[in-house]
């Protein structure tokens, strides 16, 4: 009888302890392959705010908004970040996932452009053309094209997404749509002195990328989804407290990545923290008003289909309270 | 004494797509005693080959029946050795692997076998060559080897499709009188397939002249020339007219038609 | 003799070397456009490790997917060659998915299997299926039917005329797919890694070429051709070692 109990209390000691120390294993999907602004999380990591949260976090690259949302929603990764507009466009079809916390709140999508051509606005890019990756975060360019009034006065080119640099500096075109915090420093550094007019120029506002999960997380774990939301508005202060050292942390996983290009892209990506629409709110706050116009604005120029409730394609119940 | 292989109105058909199809043999009686040798000679398309392929089983007869040795043949016969025209010898195997093959499709071991199939190698000139590959030799070389294929399991029936038919002239006349030597030697039951007249005369007991398609048999000529014959016998008058006669026939058929101008 | 040629081949190596890095200084060309070959020798000395290691991932998709191509596709051709039935049934499929270019389902892929090895692995099977299984179907049905006729009065059994007559007389035709199709793994395991890999050199090509780095596009390109000519290589040698008697492999008169 006590040989058993004594079995019986290592056994329960022995769980006890384990389940204690044992780090959740959390898995993260990004929009793109590595680049500067994904400093943030392997910063994170470097600096242990994941694991003092009990959080054992995976970072894996992805292959554009489109393809991390619909690996967010069939479950093959838990979190995943993502560009709005490719969101809402692919939760308006059905796809049962959210936005649980902004993130590059003021979207960076915009066209991109010699800074010697001067343009001041949309109007000015008539007659150009344009170089164009449909899908994911290229979802938004045919809205922007009708309400800017630029449909059927540009030129508009179809190309692969790591096509476009190379072609505005080859002067194949005259300007690319693509995410202008990336694009700039990149151009520049191959000689390029560049400009950008953004979407919300046009009217067009959706948030841009966006921390994301399932549908069924949210309801199974509300708690680790609140801890991730708010270990991603940790890790990025400390990496705008320390960018460099937040670089060295990223080309510790992409050894080839140019260092001060991606140095960069991180400081400018801190700028699209907190559009006007955010101004005291809590980091990654959504803006209910912004979401309802953005579906209007997407639903007239087609580029979604199927209206639904605004509570669908997001969520502020785990952003932080101010 | 009842013959070896007996033919009882043979008749080959072929069905076709539309209409009644190709009647290849008509009504073919043929007795083949044990131990002799007999050509058939005759224009293409007269059903040499057919006949050769219901009596070795590989074909259905339409009408009529084979057997040999009494027993009615109703699939392939498989105590025969076959010789075709091509050598069809397996290239990734030497001329010794060649000749054994012959145990091996059979399911039999081949090490009992291999001193004779050396010997009948030997036999055949080719001594010193067990271990060459197919393309190391000459036409007439394969084809003595695809002859020592057809013999080496001793079967008493060897079933011959025009197996000289690729060669150049001397090598073929050097075969023919091999063959001969072979065949005195054991005396198996011989159905030699020929176009040439002079050397189914050389070689045979007996030549069955078939008609151009449906193939039917003309005449069956028995040849009393001595054996074993040289090839100087070629050049005697006896030679000749059997030659000739053949010859003969052939033209009354239309197979060879001389001079002036041809019928449209 | 072998020497000379030998030479040959290294010397236009150098010569076309030297025009490009002359060409490159000439005319100013910008890096992002074409690199210099001594900054992309440059680049695969500094980044050996790292090309290494992805270079070893895509061999061992390749080597996957190619490996299974094989298994799949002389089995599948050898129940074509022997059944009309499965002739009918099963070819119309097969010329089917064949003709659907496979980096229109390589998206679907990784929706379906995520970005493991399992997408890249599935496009590479698929590309390299088809030749296997119509080259080793020509080979089977080129025997020749005189002998098989042979093989009957032999009295052999069906699957022993296959397995010791059509099978080698196949294997020089089922060698030609096999080569064909072991560069075809290298495309589509390249296709399978650009739509949904972290790693892998069609990974490192993607993120390289994103990054306006040309130098270690052209890198990883070098790194690319070696890989897939290993693997041809070594089916020419597998080649040589199975069918030495065929005549494809007998050495040319000098």
């Amino acid at each position: 009888m006590k040989r058993i109990q004594l079995v019986l209390a290592a056994v329960i000691c022995t769980l006890v302890a384990s389940v204690a120390s044992a780090q959740e294993k959390v898995t993260l999907r990004l929009d793109w392959v590595n680049s500067g602004y994904h400093a943030i999380w392997y910063y994170g990591i470097d600096q242990g705010i994941f694991k003092k949260a009990g959080i054992d976090l995976d970072v894996l690259e992805g292959r554009g908004s489109a393809v991390t949302t619909q690996t967010v929603a069939n479950g093959s990764v838990m979190f995943g970040t993502a560009d709005g507009g490719a969101v809402m466009g692919l939760v308006s079809q059905g796809v049962p996932v959210k936005i649980v916390s902004g993130y590059l709140r003021r979207n960076p999508l915009a066209l991109i452009f010699p800074k010697s051509k001067g343009w001041k606005s949309f109007a000015d890019v008539a007659g150009a053309r344009i170089g164009y990756s449909p899908g994911g975060s290229g979802a938004l360019f045919p809205a922007v094209l009708k309400s800017s009034g630029l449909e059927g006065k540009v030129q508009v080119i179809n190309m692969e997404p790591a096509a476009k640099p190379q072609a505005l500096l080859e002067k194949r075109v005259d300007c690319i749509e693509s995410l202008d915090f990336l694009q700039i420093p990149l151009l520049e550094e191959n000689g390029l002195p560049s400009a950008s007019l953004p979407y919300s120029l046009s009217g067009i506002s959706v948030p841009g990328l966006s921390l994301i999960t399932g549908n069924d997380l949210i309801k199974a774990n509300p708690q680790l989804v609140r801890k991730m939301a708010g270990l991603m508005q940790q890790s990025i202060d400390a990496a705008r407290a320390n960018p460099d050292a937040a670089i060295d942390s990223l080309l510790k996983r992409a050894p080839t990545l140019n260092r001060k290009v991606v140095t960069r892209v991180l400081v400018l990506s801190f700028d699209l923290l907190e559009p006007d629409w955010a101004k005291g709110k809590p980091f990654g706050w959504i803006s209910p008003e912004v979401m309802a116009s953005s579906q209007d604005l997407l639903l007239q120029y087609g580029a979604i289909k199927t209206k639904r409730p605004v509570a669908d394609y997001f969520t502020n119940e785990f952003v932080a309270a101010k | 004494m009842s013959a070896f292989i007996q033919t009882a109105g043979l008749v080959k058909q072929f069905p076709a797509k539309h209409g009644e199809g190709t009647l290849a043999v008509d009504r073919v009686d043929l007795d083949i005693q044990a131990g002799e040798f007999v050509s058939i000679v005759g224009p293409s398309g007269c059903g040499k080959s057919t006949i050769m392929s219901m009596i070795a089983g590989l074909l259905q007869p339409t009408r009529g029946t084979v057997s040999i040795g009494g027993q009615v043949v109703s699939k392939p016969f498989t105590d025969v050795g076959i010789v075709f025209q091509r050598d069809l010898l397996l290239d990734w195997r030497n001329v010794l692997g060649n000749v054994l093959v012959q145990f091996e499709m059979r399911g039999l071991p081949c090490a009992p076998h291999r001193e004779r199939a050396r010997a009948l190698i030997a036999s055949v000139g080719l001594a010193g060559f067990e271990t060459n590959y197919p393309w190391q030799l000459s036409g007439g070389m394969r084809q003595r080897v695809s002859i020592c294929r057809a013999l080496v399991h001793e079967p008493p029936l060897l079933l011959m499709d025009e197996p000289f038919g690729a060669l150049d002239a001397l090598t073929r006349e050097q075969l023919q009188v091999d063959l001969q030597d072979i065949w005195q030697r054991s005396r198996k039951t011989v159905v030699f397939i020929t176009h040439s007249i002079s050397e189914a005369v050389f070689l045979s007991d007996r030549v069955v002249v078939m008609t151009p398609r449906p193939g039917r048999i003309r005449e069956i000529l028995p040849i009393d020339l001595p054996r074993p014959r040289n090839l100087a016998v070629r050049d005697s008058s006896e030679f000749g007219r059997y030659n000739r006669h053949i010859g003969e026939l052939f033209r009354d058929l239309g197979v060879i038609r001389e001079g002036g101008a041809r019928a449209a | 003799m072998q020497l000379s040629r030998h030479l040959w081949g290294v010397g236009s190596f150098l010569l076309i070397f030297v025009v490009w890095e002359l060409a490159v200084r000439v005319f100013k060309v910008p890096p992002y456009l074409v690199p210099a070959p001594l900054d992309v020798a440059r680049e695969l000395v500094e980044n050996a490790r790292h090309l290494g290691y992805h270079s070893l991932w895509t061999a061992l998709t390749v080597l996957v997917g190619f490996v299974a191509a094989a298994v799949f596709a002389v089995p599948a051709a050898v129940v074509i060659a022997s059944s009309l039935v499965a002739e009918r049934l099963l070819y119309p499929p097969m010329v089917a998915t064949q003709s659907i270019p496979k980096i229109a389902l390589a998206p679907l892929f990784v929706v379906w299997f995520g970005f493991g090895i399992a997408p890249k692995v599935a496009v590479a099977f698929l590309i390299a299926f088809f030749p296997i299984v119509i080259d080793t179907i020509v080979g089977l049905r080129s025997m020749d039917p005189a002998m098989l006729q042979l093989a009957r009065a032999m009295g052999a059994p069906g699957w022993r005329v296959f397995w010791k007559f059509s099978l080698p007389h196949a294997l020089p035709s089922i060698f030609g797919g096999l080569k064909v199709a072991s560069t075809l793994a290298v495309v589509g395991a390249l296709t399978g890694e650009f739509i949904g890999s972290d790693k892998g050199l069609g990974y490192v090509l993607l993120q390289a070429s994103g990054n306006l780095n040309t130098t270690l596009l052209f890198a990883t390109l070098v790194a690319l051709s070696v890989l897939a000519m290993v693997f041809f290589y070594a089916v020419e040698l597998l080649e040589r070692i199975a069918i030495p008697w065929h005549v494809s492999q007998r050495a040319h008169p000098a």
